[in-house]
Protein backbone atom coordinates (compact mmCIF):
# COMPACT_ATOMS: atom_id res chain seq x y z
CA UNK A 1 0.00 0.00 0.00
CA UNK A 2 1.23 3.44 -0.90
CA UNK A 3 0.75 6.42 1.39
CA UNK A 4 0.38 9.81 -0.24
CA UNK A 5 2.49 12.64 1.14
CA UNK A 6 -0.53 14.54 2.48
CA UNK A 7 -0.64 11.86 5.21
CA UNK A 8 2.39 13.52 6.78
CA UNK A 9 0.80 16.94 6.49
CA UNK A 10 -2.30 15.62 8.24
CA UNK A 11 -0.30 14.28 11.17
CA UNK A 12 1.66 17.56 11.42
CA UNK A 13 -1.62 19.44 11.91
CA UNK A 14 -3.04 16.73 14.19
CA UNK A 15 0.04 16.76 16.42
CA UNK A 16 -0.09 20.55 16.59
CA UNK A 17 -3.69 20.65 17.82
CA UNK A 18 -3.32 17.61 20.16
CA UNK A 19 -1.85 19.56 23.12
CA UNK A 20 -4.49 22.27 22.73
CA UNK A 21 -7.30 19.74 23.03
CA UNK A 22 -5.53 17.97 25.90
CA UNK A 23 -5.52 21.23 27.86
CA UNK A 24 -9.12 22.09 26.90
CA UNK A 25 -10.28 18.62 27.90
CA UNK A 26 -8.41 18.68 31.21
CA UNK A 27 -9.96 22.09 31.93
CA UNK A 28 -13.50 21.43 30.72
CA UNK A 29 -14.16 18.26 32.73
CA UNK A 30 -13.63 19.82 36.20
CA UNK A 31 -15.65 22.91 35.21
CA UNK A 32 -18.43 20.81 33.66
CA UNK A 33 -18.57 18.44 36.64
CA UNK A 34 -18.64 21.38 39.05
CA UNK A 35 -21.66 22.88 37.29
CA UNK A 36 -23.29 19.46 36.85
CA UNK A 37 -22.92 18.24 40.44
CA UNK A 38 -22.78 21.40 42.57
CA UNK A 39 -23.79 24.62 40.86
CA UNK A 40 -26.92 23.48 38.96
CA UNK A 41 -30.30 23.14 40.70
CA UNK A 42 -32.38 19.98 41.15
CA UNK A 43 -35.34 19.45 38.81
CA UNK A 44 -38.88 20.35 39.96
CA UNK A 45 -40.09 16.79 39.27
CA UNK A 46 -37.05 14.54 39.07
CA UNK A 47 -35.03 16.08 41.88
CA UNK A 48 -31.31 15.30 41.80
CA UNK A 49 -31.67 12.42 39.32
CA UNK A 50 -31.64 15.10 36.60
CA UNK A 51 -27.87 15.35 37.18
CA UNK A 52 -27.50 11.99 35.40
CA UNK A 53 -28.52 13.88 32.25
CA UNK A 54 -25.18 15.74 32.23
CA UNK A 55 -23.20 12.53 31.64
CA UNK A 56 -25.95 10.68 29.73
CA UNK A 57 -26.92 13.14 27.00
CA UNK A 58 -23.39 14.18 25.82
CA UNK A 59 -22.49 10.47 25.63
CA UNK A 60 -25.55 9.85 23.46
CA UNK A 61 -24.63 12.78 21.21
CA UNK A 62 -21.09 11.44 20.95
CA UNK A 63 -22.37 7.96 20.13
CA UNK A 64 -24.35 9.26 17.15
CA UNK A 65 -21.74 11.78 15.94
CA UNK A 66 -19.06 9.06 16.08
CA UNK A 67 -21.23 6.84 13.92
CA UNK A 68 -21.84 9.65 11.41
CA UNK A 69 -18.06 10.22 11.22
CA UNK A 70 -17.50 6.48 10.81
CA UNK A 71 -20.12 6.20 8.04
CA UNK A 72 -18.84 9.29 6.18
CA UNK A 73 -15.25 8.02 6.38
CA UNK A 74 -16.40 4.58 5.18
CA UNK A 75 -18.14 6.09 2.15
CA UNK A 76 -15.01 8.15 1.41
CA UNK A 77 -12.87 5.04 1.65
CA UNK A 78 -15.12 2.99 -0.64
CA UNK A 79 -15.40 5.72 -3.28
CA UNK A 80 -12.01 7.46 -3.25
CA UNK A 81 -9.89 4.69 -1.74
CA UNK A 82 -8.13 7.09 0.58
CA UNK A 83 -6.34 5.08 3.33
CA UNK A 84 -6.76 7.92 5.85
CA UNK A 85 -10.56 7.52 5.61
CA UNK A 86 -10.23 3.85 6.59
CA UNK A 87 -8.09 4.84 9.59
CA UNK A 88 -10.64 7.48 10.65
CA UNK A 89 -13.46 4.94 10.59
CA UNK A 90 -11.38 2.39 12.53
CA UNK A 91 -10.35 5.02 15.10
CA UNK A 92 -13.90 6.30 15.66
CA UNK A 93 -15.48 2.86 16.27
CA UNK A 94 -14.12 2.00 19.77
CA UNK A 95 -14.70 5.58 20.95
CA UNK A 96 -18.29 5.47 19.67
CA UNK A 97 -18.84 2.08 21.29
CA UNK A 98 -17.66 3.49 24.63
CA UNK A 99 -19.96 6.52 24.33
CA UNK A 100 -22.88 4.22 23.50
CA UNK A 101 -22.09 2.05 26.51
CA UNK A 102 -22.05 5.12 28.77
CA UNK A 103 -25.40 6.27 27.35
CA UNK A 104 -26.94 2.82 27.93
CA UNK A 105 -25.57 2.34 31.46
CA UNK A 106 -26.32 5.85 32.76
CA UNK A 107 -29.72 5.74 31.06
CA UNK A 108 -30.53 2.59 32.98
CA UNK A 109 -29.52 4.27 36.25
CA UNK A 110 -31.68 7.26 35.33
CA UNK A 111 -34.68 5.16 34.32
CA UNK A 112 -34.88 3.18 37.56
CA UNK A 113 -35.92 6.07 39.82
CA UNK A 114 -37.68 8.18 37.17
CA UNK A 115 -39.63 5.68 35.03
CA UNK A 116 -39.72 2.85 37.52
CA UNK A 117 -37.67 0.55 35.28
CA UNK A 118 -34.06 0.33 34.13
CA UNK A 119 -34.80 -1.10 30.71
CA UNK A 120 -37.74 -1.33 28.29
CA UNK A 121 -37.84 -2.43 24.66
CA UNK A 122 -39.10 0.87 23.28
CA UNK A 123 -37.91 2.19 19.91
CA UNK A 124 -35.28 4.58 21.31
CA UNK A 125 -33.62 2.18 23.73
CA UNK A 126 -33.69 -0.72 21.29
CA UNK A 127 -32.21 1.30 18.42
CA UNK A 128 -29.37 2.53 20.68
CA UNK A 129 -28.66 -1.07 21.71
CA UNK A 130 -28.50 -1.95 17.98
CA UNK A 131 -26.03 0.95 17.54
CA UNK A 132 -23.82 -0.62 20.24
CA UNK A 133 -23.88 -3.99 18.45
CA UNK A 134 -23.13 -2.29 15.11
CA UNK A 135 -19.99 -0.79 16.66
CA UNK A 136 -18.94 -4.15 18.09
CA UNK A 137 -19.69 -5.88 14.78
CA UNK A 138 -17.64 -3.31 12.87
CA UNK A 139 -14.65 -3.70 15.20
CA UNK A 140 -14.80 -7.50 14.95
CA UNK A 141 -15.19 -7.43 11.16
CA UNK A 142 -12.31 -5.06 10.29
CA UNK A 143 -9.94 -7.08 12.46
CA UNK A 144 -11.07 -10.45 11.10
CA UNK A 145 -9.09 -10.12 7.84
CA UNK A 146 -5.38 -10.70 7.36
CA UNK A 147 -5.34 -8.01 4.67
CA UNK A 148 -6.26 -4.62 6.26
CA UNK A 149 -7.58 -3.33 2.95
CA UNK A 150 -10.15 -6.12 2.65
CA UNK A 151 -11.03 -5.77 6.34
CA UNK A 152 -11.53 -2.02 5.94
CA UNK A 153 -13.70 -2.53 2.88
CA UNK A 154 -15.98 -5.10 4.56
CA UNK A 155 -16.26 -2.91 7.64
CA UNK A 156 -17.07 0.13 5.52
CA UNK A 157 -20.00 -1.70 3.90
CA UNK A 158 -21.32 -2.71 7.33
CA UNK A 159 -20.90 0.84 8.65
CA UNK A 160 -22.81 2.30 5.68
CA UNK A 161 -25.69 -0.18 5.94
CA UNK A 162 -25.87 0.47 9.70
CA UNK A 163 -26.04 4.23 9.09
CA UNK A 164 -29.77 3.77 8.45
CA UNK A 165 -30.04 3.24 12.21
CA UNK A 166 -28.86 6.79 13.03
CA UNK A 167 -31.96 8.68 11.80
CA UNK A 168 -34.08 5.94 13.37
CA UNK A 169 -32.44 6.66 16.76
CA UNK A 170 -32.83 10.41 16.36
CA UNK A 171 -36.46 10.41 15.25
CA UNK A 172 -37.70 7.27 17.08
CA UNK A 173 -39.13 9.47 19.84
CA UNK A 174 -41.12 11.49 17.27
CA UNK A 175 -42.21 8.70 14.91
CA UNK A 176 -43.45 6.23 17.53
CA UNK A 177 -44.83 6.26 21.06
CA UNK A 178 -41.84 5.63 23.29
CA UNK A 179 -41.19 5.70 27.02
CA UNK A 180 -38.16 7.87 26.34
CA UNK A 181 -38.99 11.57 26.17
CA UNK A 182 -38.33 13.61 23.03
CA UNK A 183 -35.43 15.98 22.48
CA UNK A 184 -35.24 18.97 24.82
CA UNK A 185 -32.80 20.96 22.73
CA UNK A 186 -33.79 20.62 19.08
CA UNK A 187 -37.39 21.77 19.27
CA UNK A 188 -39.44 24.11 17.11
CA UNK A 189 -40.20 26.41 20.04
CA UNK A 190 -36.66 26.45 21.42
CA UNK A 191 -35.12 24.34 24.18
CA UNK A 192 -37.44 23.23 26.98
CA UNK A 193 -34.63 23.16 29.49
CA UNK A 194 -33.91 25.92 31.98
CA UNK A 195 -30.72 27.92 31.19
CA UNK A 196 -29.03 27.01 34.50
CA UNK A 197 -29.44 23.33 33.54
CA UNK A 198 -28.56 23.85 29.89
CA UNK A 199 -25.18 25.35 30.87
CA UNK A 200 -23.74 22.23 32.57
CA UNK A 201 -25.12 20.12 29.72
CA UNK A 202 -23.28 22.20 27.10
CA UNK A 203 -20.11 22.36 29.25
CA UNK A 204 -20.09 18.58 29.56
CA UNK A 205 -20.77 18.35 25.82
CA UNK A 206 -17.63 20.45 25.16
CA UNK A 207 -15.65 18.30 27.61
CA UNK A 208 -16.74 15.08 25.89
CA UNK A 209 -15.98 16.59 22.48
CA UNK A 210 -12.46 17.73 23.36
CA UNK A 211 -11.73 14.32 24.86
CA UNK A 212 -13.07 12.75 21.67
CA UNK A 213 -10.63 14.81 19.56
CA UNK A 214 -7.70 13.81 21.82
CA UNK A 215 -8.57 10.10 21.63
CA UNK A 216 -9.22 10.32 17.89
CA UNK A 217 -5.76 11.80 17.17
CA UNK A 218 -4.07 9.28 19.48
CA UNK A 219 -5.83 6.33 17.84
CA UNK A 220 -5.10 7.63 14.32
CA UNK A 221 -1.42 7.90 15.16
CA UNK A 222 -1.43 4.39 16.59
CA UNK A 223 -3.25 2.93 13.59
CA UNK A 224 -0.94 4.73 11.16
CA UNK A 225 2.15 3.50 12.98
CA UNK A 226 0.66 0.00 12.87
CA UNK A 227 0.21 0.28 9.10
CA UNK A 228 3.79 1.46 8.59
CA UNK A 229 5.02 -1.39 10.80
CA UNK A 230 3.10 -3.91 8.74
CA UNK A 231 4.49 -2.44 5.54
CA UNK A 232 8.06 -2.67 6.87
CA UNK A 233 7.62 -6.24 8.07
CA UNK A 234 6.23 -7.29 4.71
CA UNK A 235 9.09 -5.57 2.91
CA UNK A 236 11.58 -7.29 5.23
CA UNK A 237 10.16 -10.78 4.64
CA UNK A 238 9.84 -10.35 0.88
CA UNK A 239 13.44 -9.20 0.56
CA UNK B 1 -23.09 15.32 54.26
CA UNK B 2 -26.59 16.05 53.05
CA UNK B 3 -25.14 16.88 49.65
CA UNK B 4 -23.88 13.35 49.02
CA UNK B 5 -27.32 11.83 49.57
CA UNK B 6 -28.49 13.57 46.35
CA UNK B 7 -31.98 14.00 47.72
CA UNK B 8 -32.27 10.26 48.29
CA UNK B 9 -31.09 9.34 44.79
CA UNK B 10 -27.42 8.76 45.68
CA UNK B 11 -27.69 5.10 44.60
CA UNK B 12 -28.45 6.23 41.04
CA UNK B 13 -26.51 9.49 40.59
CA UNK B 14 -23.10 8.42 41.92
CA UNK B 15 -22.86 5.07 40.09
CA UNK B 16 -23.79 6.87 36.84
CA UNK B 17 -20.96 9.35 37.24
CA UNK B 18 -18.58 6.65 38.46
CA UNK B 19 -19.22 4.35 35.51
CA UNK B 20 -19.12 7.20 32.97
CA UNK B 21 -15.71 8.32 34.29
CA UNK B 22 -14.48 4.71 34.42
CA UNK B 23 -15.45 3.98 30.80
CA UNK B 24 -14.00 7.29 29.55
CA UNK B 25 -10.74 6.68 31.41
CA UNK B 26 -10.64 3.13 30.05
CA UNK B 27 -10.96 4.15 26.41
CA UNK B 28 -8.51 7.06 26.90
CA UNK B 29 -5.86 4.78 28.42
CA UNK B 30 -6.52 2.22 25.68
CA UNK B 31 -6.08 4.88 22.95
CA UNK B 32 -2.88 6.13 24.51
CA UNK B 33 -1.28 2.72 25.14
CA UNK B 34 -1.98 1.43 21.60
CA UNK B 35 -0.33 4.53 20.14
CA UNK B 36 2.66 4.36 22.46
CA UNK B 37 3.25 0.66 21.75
CA UNK B 38 2.93 0.98 17.95
CA UNK B 39 5.10 4.07 17.75
CA UNK B 40 7.75 2.50 20.00
CA UNK B 41 7.79 -0.60 17.77
CA UNK B 42 8.06 1.60 14.69
CA UNK B 43 11.01 3.53 16.08
CA UNK B 44 12.67 0.24 17.10
CA UNK B 45 12.13 -1.15 13.58
CA UNK B 46 13.56 1.98 12.03
CA UNK B 47 16.71 1.81 14.17
CA UNK B 48 16.97 -1.91 13.58
CA UNK B 49 16.60 -1.55 9.84
CA UNK B 50 19.23 1.14 9.61
CA UNK B 51 21.57 -1.07 11.66
CA UNK B 52 20.99 -3.96 9.25
CA UNK B 53 21.56 -1.68 6.30
CA UNK B 54 24.69 -0.17 7.86
CA UNK B 55 25.99 -3.66 8.59
CA UNK B 56 25.43 -4.74 5.01
CA UNK B 57 27.16 -1.60 3.75
CA UNK B 58 30.08 -2.23 6.11
CA UNK B 59 30.29 -5.87 5.00
CA UNK B 60 30.29 -4.82 1.36
CA UNK B 61 33.16 -2.46 2.05
CA UNK B 62 35.10 -5.17 3.89
CA UNK B 63 34.68 -7.55 0.99
CA UNK B 64 35.86 -4.95 -1.42
CA UNK C 1 -13.30 7.88 -13.47
CA UNK C 2 -16.22 5.87 -14.83
CA UNK C 3 -15.24 3.16 -12.37
CA UNK C 4 -15.67 5.62 -9.53
CA UNK C 5 -19.01 6.80 -10.87
CA UNK C 6 -20.13 3.17 -11.02
CA UNK C 7 -19.08 2.63 -7.41
CA UNK C 8 -20.96 5.76 -6.24
CA UNK C 9 -24.09 4.74 -8.13
CA UNK C 10 -23.95 1.19 -6.78
CA UNK C 11 -23.41 2.45 -3.24
CA UNK C 12 -26.30 4.93 -3.33
CA UNK C 13 -28.54 2.40 -5.08
CA UNK C 14 -27.87 -0.36 -2.54
CA UNK C 15 -28.30 1.98 0.44
CA UNK C 16 -31.56 3.39 -0.97
CA UNK C 17 -32.82 -0.17 -1.49
CA UNK C 18 -31.94 -1.24 2.07
CA UNK C 19 -33.36 1.98 3.55
CA UNK C 20 -36.65 1.40 1.72
CA UNK C 21 -36.77 -2.19 2.92
CA UNK C 22 -36.16 -1.12 6.54
CA UNK C 23 -38.80 1.63 6.26
CA UNK C 24 -41.37 -0.83 4.88
CA UNK C 25 -40.67 -3.34 7.66
CA UNK C 26 -40.98 -0.63 10.33
CA UNK C 27 -44.27 0.62 8.85
CA UNK C 28 -45.65 -2.94 8.54
CA UNK C 29 -44.83 -3.78 12.15
CA UNK C 30 -45.81 -0.40 13.57
CA UNK C 31 -48.01 -2.01 16.24
CA UNK C 32 -44.95 -3.83 17.58
CA UNK C 33 -42.60 -0.86 17.29
CA UNK C 34 -44.80 1.49 19.33
CA UNK C 35 -44.24 1.09 23.06
CA UNK C 36 -47.85 1.94 23.96
CA UNK C 37 -51.19 2.88 22.44
CA UNK C 38 -53.05 6.08 23.24
CA UNK C 39 -56.68 5.75 24.44
CA UNK C 40 -57.89 7.07 21.06
CA UNK C 41 -55.85 4.46 19.18
CA UNK C 42 -57.28 1.75 21.44
CA UNK C 43 -60.83 2.84 20.66
CA UNK C 44 -60.37 2.28 16.94
CA UNK C 45 -58.72 -1.13 17.46
CA UNK C 46 -60.34 -4.40 18.37
CA UNK C 47 -58.06 -5.57 21.15
CA UNK C 48 -58.31 -9.13 22.38
CA UNK C 49 -58.88 -8.97 26.17
CA UNK C 50 -56.36 -11.81 26.50
CA UNK C 51 -53.61 -9.73 24.91
CA UNK C 52 -51.24 -7.88 27.22
CA UNK C 53 -50.89 -4.32 25.96
CA UNK C 54 -49.64 -0.95 27.12
CA UNK C 55 -51.59 2.28 27.18
CA UNK C 56 -50.06 5.70 27.69
CA UNK C 57 -51.07 9.30 28.15
CA UNK C 58 -51.39 12.01 30.78
CA UNK C 59 -52.99 11.31 34.15
CA UNK C 60 -56.19 13.36 34.13
CA UNK C 61 -56.31 16.08 36.79
CA UNK C 62 -58.42 15.10 39.79
CA UNK C 63 -59.10 11.58 38.51
CA UNK C 64 -56.95 9.68 41.01
CA UNK C 65 -58.90 7.83 43.68
CA UNK C 66 -58.14 5.06 46.13
CA UNK C 67 -60.13 1.87 45.74
CA UNK C 68 -61.93 -0.14 48.45
CA UNK C 69 -58.63 -1.68 49.54
CA UNK C 70 -55.85 0.81 50.20
CA UNK C 71 -53.49 -0.69 47.62
CA UNK C 72 -55.97 -0.34 44.77
CA UNK C 73 -55.85 2.87 42.82
CA UNK C 74 -57.96 4.17 39.95
CA UNK C 75 -57.08 7.01 37.62
CA UNK C 76 -57.90 8.20 34.14
CA UNK C 77 -55.38 8.45 31.34
CA UNK C 78 -56.08 10.92 28.56
CA UNK C 79 -54.54 11.91 25.24
CA UNK C 80 -56.61 15.07 24.95
CA UNK C 81 -59.50 13.46 23.05
CA UNK C 82 -60.32 10.21 24.81
CA UNK C 83 -59.73 9.07 28.35
CA UNK C 84 -59.54 5.58 29.77
CA UNK C 85 -60.00 4.41 33.36
CA UNK C 86 -57.10 2.39 34.75
CA UNK C 87 -57.23 0.11 37.76
CA UNK C 88 -53.96 -0.77 39.39
CA UNK C 89 -52.92 -2.61 42.54
CA UNK C 90 -49.34 -1.96 43.55
CA UNK C 91 -46.73 0.70 44.17
CA UNK C 92 -46.68 3.71 41.86
CA UNK C 93 -43.34 5.15 40.64
CA UNK C 94 -41.99 8.28 42.38
CA UNK C 95 -42.81 10.50 39.45
CA UNK C 96 -46.48 9.53 39.21
CA UNK C 97 -48.34 12.87 39.23
CA UNK C 98 -51.65 14.14 37.92
CA UNK C 99 -51.02 16.03 34.69
CA UNK C 100 -47.85 13.99 34.00
CA UNK C 101 -47.26 11.15 31.56
CA UNK C 102 -47.73 7.51 32.47
CA UNK C 103 -47.56 4.15 30.68
CA UNK C 104 -49.61 1.24 32.07
CA UNK C 105 -49.28 -2.40 31.07
CA UNK C 106 -52.10 -4.90 31.40
CA UNK C 107 -55.40 -6.04 29.88
CA UNK C 108 -58.39 -4.14 28.56
CA UNK C 109 -61.70 -5.49 29.98
CA UNK C 110 -64.98 -3.72 29.12
CA UNK C 111 -63.48 -0.25 28.69
CA UNK C 112 -61.55 -0.51 31.99
CA UNK C 113 -57.83 -1.15 31.85
CA UNK C 114 -56.57 -3.56 34.49
CA UNK C 115 -52.90 -2.68 34.89
CA UNK C 116 -50.24 -4.86 36.47
CA UNK C 117 -47.39 -2.41 35.89
CA UNK C 118 -47.33 1.39 35.82
CA UNK C 119 -44.31 3.36 34.56
CA UNK C 120 -43.89 7.14 34.75
CA UNK C 121 -43.16 8.90 31.45
CA UNK C 122 -41.66 12.32 31.99
CA UNK C 123 -41.67 14.98 29.30
CA UNK C 124 -38.71 16.90 27.89
CA UNK C 125 -39.13 19.90 30.24
CA UNK C 126 -36.45 20.48 32.85
CA UNK C 127 -36.54 23.37 35.29
CA UNK C 128 -35.57 24.17 38.87
CA UNK C 129 -38.15 23.97 41.66
CA UNK C 130 -38.41 27.71 42.34
CA UNK C 131 -39.14 28.40 38.68
CA UNK C 132 -41.81 25.66 38.61
CA UNK C 133 -43.58 27.16 41.66
CA UNK C 134 -43.32 30.65 40.16
CA UNK C 135 -45.09 29.49 36.98
CA UNK C 136 -47.90 27.91 39.00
Amino acid sequence: MHYPSNMNRFFCIANAILPIFCVVSAGMFPVGLYYALIESPADYLQGDTVRIMYVHVPAAWGAMICYLIMATASATFLIWNHPLADLVARAAAPIGASFTLIALVTGSFWGQPVWGTGWVWDARLTSVLILFFLYLGYIALVNAFEDPDRGGRSGAVLALVGAINVPIIKFSVDWWNTLHQSSSLLRIHGPSIAPEMLLPLLLMGCAYFSLFVVMMILRLRGLYAGRLLRQMRMAATSR
Amino acid sequence: MDYFSMGGYAAYVWPSYGLAVLILLGILINSWSITRRCEADLIYMHQNRSNVELASVANAEKIR
Amino acid sequence: MSNRKYRVTMLIGCLAFIATAVALVLIAFEDSVVFFFTPTELQSKQINPERRIRVGGLVEDGSTQRGPSDAEIRFKVTDGNTSLTIRYIGILPDLFREGQGVVAQGYLHNAVFQADEVLAKHDETYMPRNLATAIK
